[in-house]
């Protein structure tokens, strides 16, 4: 009913809006103190998938940022910590380009903000196309199309520096960035560095540590030819926060509450270390005839390293310094196990894991000394070590952080022109080949006071008699390895993309019209450095080569009804080649694909209804998106299986529709105001087979089950959000505005395989369990506030300086589950076993901001 | 149209455009096909198809029962016993799973069999979570109290049993319930204070397995299982023995009356039988029967002994005066050539075999003596016994020695023991 509701309010509002638009118009625009960007700051939207599984956790890119439209700027920020997406979409849903070079990760499609974090002051100057409409640098993806500009000649002269103070994943911030401009000499330069740390973030166990780097240097060769070289990277290591049941969340009194750190020495150690460095090198050409054609052509490269630590052992025993109290498992302190709701019918060790988890910070968070001790008691003779005929004998580290790498190599090379036929009629197109390598591997960060790991596969071990089946890498059996090497797996993946699009648009007095299309292919296949055991036959060198030809067809016309008011509708319909990460069934050991392979189909429509006065800018959009035979897939680690798990699912159908309704009013040439909402359905709309496989074994789980999946909530995102705000701008340079934000329709993400007729087994609809395994949780709805204000001086009319600062989440709000996803691991007998994980959004914090331009 | 019709216009579009959003949002997700619960049966209706042969569920029936043991204590290994109201099963399944004690379960029986190990009624090839569906937990059932008796009578089999006033064998004491170390099991036995006993049987693999059983009286919980023909007590957990009373005395033969006039004796037999005991106390001699005319009754009597001394008791089976509200003794006395006063009558709470080691305290009767004639039976009189109670045996004490010719005989016959108000 609620929604009910919602909606209501959106078309009364939307209506209200348009009346508001017929006041006549006398206002002037007030100058704008706060920059945009600089209360953009990017909240870590680490997706399910990352968190769960093992993927790669950077920031997701803050979608279409610097865009005009009121709706996808606070769509973008204010909703953005409450995990809102916007039309439902993922990532790879937005091209994001920066000068013209796609910089989404071949492998899974996404674009990861932290490859430019930081890099503010140079980032900010954006191309942003939102949903369907015409971009003119790629033909873009439904959720729209970003383009970065980093041209040193379009930067104007000036110098900028930063401080910035918070409490959120970092607290200090520091950038400079120099711009020369347009020289008279014919070159410009920009410079740019920044800095972010924290020692702790708003996450206890959490740390930043971050650089940026930004050089663009332009050289205009004459009135037609500019060449111009953009280099850049960020450089970071940060401690991953984590997540975890709520009961975890009780006991420790913290809905913040972070596993993945413990105390070594008395400092705090995070095991969950994630180092990224992927540096892009652009060469560009720019062209210019006669105002009426441009073509630009970049070679980039970008190179680099990802990371992300993880511990892992062998034959844990961990105990607790206990009487009666030894248990054996894993070693991350939220194990299930260690948990009082598993000795539930035990007051005793109910009694006491419960105070443990209250008090004890080597039981509740990871124990690091625990592994020193085990590992350096641990002496162990390895036969035949290293496939030499000595046997090696030492302390062999039980406990270890791996770190798991995911390193790219990536070559673009792109083309793109725009031409002005005539005034009515602009031509754009442009071809795009992108040869990449992601080279995934993991290597041993440390020992923990052991002197070596031995590379077999645990699971293996115990499950096969031939001591050979456990080898990860034939080629090289019995390794014994240290420090920095690779062990476990290591291969690549080599994905080749080639694409031309074009696109024609008509500008005319009364109607606008734009058709684009698009042509792809793609190439991927696997090149395995390790025969792995289990699957000698398909680990080892280069695999089978996959080929997918794809194409994409959008067009779109705008009504002026008035000078200030447009109809506009656009429509499109693609298909998408599968990605790398979700084809193989265990990527990692060996190179077997998932059955029926295929591209996917998206089509996708909108509407929208736009007023555009001096005083109200305003939107109200209708969408509609099916996406078809899509790929899921999802890895997590198995405790007990010692191995990962691959869950995919094939056949997936997804349906996204929704209202979107931006209302920007400036009430007086002080006060101004907006209304903002969105609501969405998105829902799984087919009935996909999953397969469920395991790293260490041949036989797969489970192969083609019918997941009865229609129906339910796409979850990992709030469907329904609002947000009202009221700024004031005074005359004499200063500002203060506050907002109101309102969320709903939060569905957790569920796992498919509970929706499953073998999930149920003999299950009927009066077991407590049907309903426990099949409901779908909507969490809570919430509303939250912020505040900001900012002054701004002007010193010697050559000095300019601005200070701001936000606070979101005025009322410290901390329990509001802004997202949570059913674990992987389920047991049909007892769901509630392994419970549901949460995320909640951050309590009250602070972004302040001062700025010192000249 | 005029700007404002044309604003009312989009309006109307932009409610009917969301219209199938807003009734699409209240549509439940599918869901796999629904499961038949199919017949649901009671625990002594399933337990009452067994026919002496496997029997395999093909249909989907159901019985619900509350878990009554779980393996967390590792007496049981993937086995569980359920009950109902009606009966308890022994469930084997595929792994041990995290069931517990308390928990209430449904039983789909499609896919396990009804089946008979040496007696036992069992449900095999129980699947965990799917022929073992949770339904609730934290609700255990209580135990029914019983005697041994009543467990050796069967009708208990599988279910979860409360003793009272019970203790494991004083042969059992500072022995373990079994041989943790070779992890082989063991049977110990325990009894009632009427000498009932039946035997608690625990695996090696039980984690209280080294523990020394209990010395004491007191009460246990456990549940009863059957092997072959004998009777096993098995116990969830060592904290559910509350054994820590004062032993009691086994009394075997433990009667509530007594009517007792000898003609079950062969001439010259001791009197032992039905629980009557004689014992002496110092010489040979101990009390007999002997015949007069038909009549066989008890004789006591150190005519002719060599011995300096006799002392001999003639002690009554156990009677637990409990059972009485107004117990009285009655018995017949006689004697021959008797020239001392040989005979005491007492009454003992502890005798345990050795009347030396028993207290014993004097009852008042009229004994035949010197003043009777010879063989004349004199009545004792009622003798009430009211002051007394529980578990007690009474006894005739003989003291004569042939040597200082005090050695004449004193008879007993006719002895009975009864509720004055029954």
């Amino acid at each position: 009913m609620k929604k009910r509701y919602f909606l209501s309010f959106l078309v009364i509002a939307a209506c209200l809006g348009t009346l508001f638009a017929q006041t006549p118009a006398e206002t002037t625009e007030v100058p704008d103190t706060l920059e945009a960007d600089d209360r953009q700051i990017p909240v870590i939207t680490l997706s399910i998938a990352d968190m769960e599984g093992d993927a790669e956790s950077h920031d997701i890119s803050s979608l279409l940022q610097g865009s005009r439209d009121i709706y996808v700027n606070t769509a973008g920020f204010n909703f953005g910590a409450a995990r809102y997406r916007i039309r439902g979409y993922d990532s790879e849903n937005t091209r994001v380009m920066i000068n013209g070079i796609p910089v989404n990760d071949p492998e899974t499609g996404r674009a990861f903000y932290s490859v430019w974090g930081g890099l503010n002051d140079v980032t900010r100057m954006t191309e942003p196309v939102h949903g369907l409409g015409p971009s003119r640098q790629a033909f873009g993806g439904v959720g729209g199309a970003t383009n970065i500009v980093t041209r040193a000649s379009r930067f104007g002269a000036g110098t900028r520096t930063t401080y910035s103070s918070a409490n959120r994943t970092y607290n200090h911030r520091m950038m400079f960035t120099h711009n020369t401009g347009m020289q008279d000499n014919g070159w410009a330069l920009t410079l740019s560095g920044s800095r972010r740390s924290a020692g702790e973030g708003y996450a206890p166990g959490t740390f930043y540590d971050a650089w940026g780097y930004f050089l663009s240097a332009e050289r205009e060769l004459n009135n037609r030819h500019s060449l111009g070289l953009v280099a850049f990277g960020a450089p970071s290591r940060s401690g991953r926060p984590g997540v975890a049941v709520q009961e975890a969340y009780d006991l420790t009194g913290d809905n913040f509450y972070n596993p993945n750190w413990g105390y070594q020495e008395g400092e705090k150690r995070n095991s969950r270390v994630n180092q990224y460095h992927n540096p892009w090198i652009i060469l560009s050409h720019y062209y210019t005839a006669g105002g009426q054609t441009e073509i630009s052509t970049s070679a980039a490269y970008g190179f680099g390293r990802g990371g992300s630590t993880a511990l892992n052992w062998y034959d844990s025993h961990k105990s607790f310094d206990h009487p009666d109290y030894h248990l054996a498992g894993d070693p991350r302190p939220d194990y299930y196990r260690w948990l009082p709701s598993w000795h539930r019918n035990d007051p005793a060790m109910y009694e006491l894991t419960t105070s443990l988890w209250q008090t004890d910070d080597a039981f509740r968070q990871i124990d690091w000394a625990w592994f020193y001790n085990a590992n350096r008691l641990n002496l162990f003779t390895v036969e035949n070590a290293n496939d030499q005929d000595a046997d090696v004998t030492g302390m062999r580290s039980k406990y270890i952080v791996e770190e798991r790498r995911n390193d790219r190599t990536q070559l673009v090379f792109n083309s793109t022109i725009e031409h002005i036929a005539d005034p009515t009629h602009v031509l754009t197109g442009g071809f795009n080949i992108s040869l990449s390598q992601t080279h995934q591997f993991k290597t041993v960060d440390d020992l923990l006071g052991g002197e070596w790991w031995f590379d077999i596969d645990q699971f293996a071990e115990r499950d096969f008699d031939d001591p050979m089946m456990a080898q990860p890498d034939l080629n090289n059996p019995n390794r014994i390895v240290k420090q920095g090497e690779v062990f476990g797996y290591d291969f690549t993946g080599n994905i080749n993309e080639y694409s031309v699009f074009a696109q024609s648009e008509w500008i005319l007095p009364r109607w606008d019209f734009h058709v684009a299309g698009q042509l792809s292919h793609t190439t991927f296949w696997r090149t395995g450095h390790m025969r792995n055991a289990r699957f000698p036959e398909n680990s080892y060198g280069d695999s089978e080569k996959q080929n997918f030809t794809n194409y994409g067809l959008k067009g779109g016309a705008t009504f002026k009804i008035t000078g200030r008011q447009y109809l506009d509708a656009n429509a499109a319909m693609m298909t998408r080649a599968p990605y790398f990460r979700d084809a193989y069934i265990s990527s990692r050991v060996r190179d077997h694909v998932i059955e029926d392979l295929g591209s996917e189909t998206i089509f996708s429509g909108d509407v929208s209804y736009v007023v555009r006065t001096p005083f109200i800018k305003s939107r109200l959009s209708l969408f509609y998106t099916e996406f078809h035979d899509q790929t899921w897939s999802r890895s997590f680690y198995h405790d007990e299986l010692r191995t990962f798990v691959n869950y995919i699912m094939t056949d997936l159908d997804t349906r996204h529709m929704g209202v979107e309704l931006g209302i920007d009013l400036s009430l007086s040439p002080t006060l101004s105001s907006y209304i903002v909402a969105g609501t969405g359905d998105y829902i799984y709309n087919s009935r996909p087979e999953v397969t469920i496989a395991r790293d260490n074994d041949f036989e797969v789980v489970a192969e083609g089950r019918e997941v009865f999946l229609k129906g339910y909530r796409i979850g990992g995102m709030t469907h329904t959000a609002g947000s009202a705000g009221l700024r004031y701008d005074s005359p004499r340079y200063w500002f203060v505005g506050v907002n109101a934000n309102y969320f709903n329709d939060i569905y957790l993400d569920i796992n498919p395989d509970r929706r499953t007729a073998e999930a149920l087994g003999n299950l009927v609809h009066t077991d407590p369990q049907w309903e426990e395994l099949l409901r779908q949780e909507k969490l809570s709805d919430a509303f939250t506030f912020d505040a900001f204000a900012g002054r701004s001086w002007r010193i010697q009319r050559q000095y300019f300086i601005n200070f701001n600062i936000s606070v979101s989440n005025l009322m410290n709000k901390q329990d509001f589950r802004t997202g949570g996803f059913e674990q992987l691991r389920y047991d049909s007998h007892r769901p509630g076993q392994f419970a549901p994980k949460y995320f909640y959004l951050y309590g009250r914090t602070y972004f302040a901001n001062l700025a010192l331009r000249f | 149209m005029n700007p404002t019709q044309i604003r009312q216009f989009f309006c109307a579009v932009a409610a009917l455009l969301l219209l199938p959003v807003l009734t699409s949002c209240e549509k439940d997700p599918e869901h796999p096909p629904l499961n038949e619960p199919g017949e649901v049966l009671s625990m002594s209706e399933l337990r009452g198809l067994y026919d002496g042969r496997p029997l395999s569920f093909i249909e989907p029936m159901s019985v619900y029962a509350t878990v009554t043991m779980d393996g967390s204590s590792g007496n049981i290994y993937r086995e569980a016993y359920v009950q109902d109201a009606t009966a308890g099963i022994h469930l084997r399944m595929d792994f041990a799973g995290d069931l517990r004690v308390g928990d209430s379960v449904r039983l789909s029986l499609k896919g396990s069999v009804l089946n008979s190990y040496n007696n036992m009624l069992q449900l095999d090839s129980v699947q965990f979570g799917n022929n073992l569906i949770l339904q609730g937990e934290g609700i255990p059932v209580d135990p029914v109290v019983v005697e041994i008796a009543d467990i050796l009578a069967g009708g208990y089999q599988a279910r979860l049993v409360r003793l009272e006033e019970v203790q494991f064998s004083s042969t059992e004491l500072g022995r373990t319930f079994a041989d943790a170390e070779n992890q082989q099991s063991g049977n110990r036995v325990l009894e009632d204070c009427h000498g009932d006993r039946i035997i608690v049987r625990t695996s090696g693999f039980a984690d209280f397995a080294g523990q020394e059983v209990p010395r004491g009286n007191g009460r246990l919980v456990a549940v009863v299982s059957q092997f072959h023909d004998n009777w096993q007590l098995l116990i969830r957990n060592p904290d559910e023995l509350d054994m820590e009373d004062e032993r009691c005395i086994i009394h075997e033969n433990l009667v509530t009356s007594i009517n007792e006039d000898f003609q079950g004796y062969e001439n010259f037999e001791n009197i032992e039988q039905n629980g009557w005991q004689t014992i002496s106390e110092e010489g040979g001699r101990v009390w007999i029967c002997r015949t007069f005319a038909g009549n066989h009754y008890a004789q006591a009597t150190a005519f002719n002994s060599p011995d300096p001394n006799n002392i001999m008791w003639l002690i009554t089976p156990p009677v637990d005066l409990n059972a009485s509200s107004s117990p009285v003794l009655e018995f017949q006395s006689a004697h021959e050539f008797l020239t001392h006063d040989a005979v005491g009558l007492y009454i003992s709470s502890d005798f345990e075999g050795d009347p030396a080691r028993a207290s014993w305290e004097p009852l008042e009767a009229r004994l035949a003596g010197q003043q009777d004639s010879f063989h004349t039976w004199i009545d004792s009189g009622e003798i009430d016994l009211s002051g007394f109670q529980g578990v007690v045996h009474i006894a005739w004490r003989y003291e004569g020695s042939h040597p200082q010719g005090t050695n004449g005989s004193f008879r007993i016959d006719n002895v009975r023991l009864y509720d004055k108000d029954n």
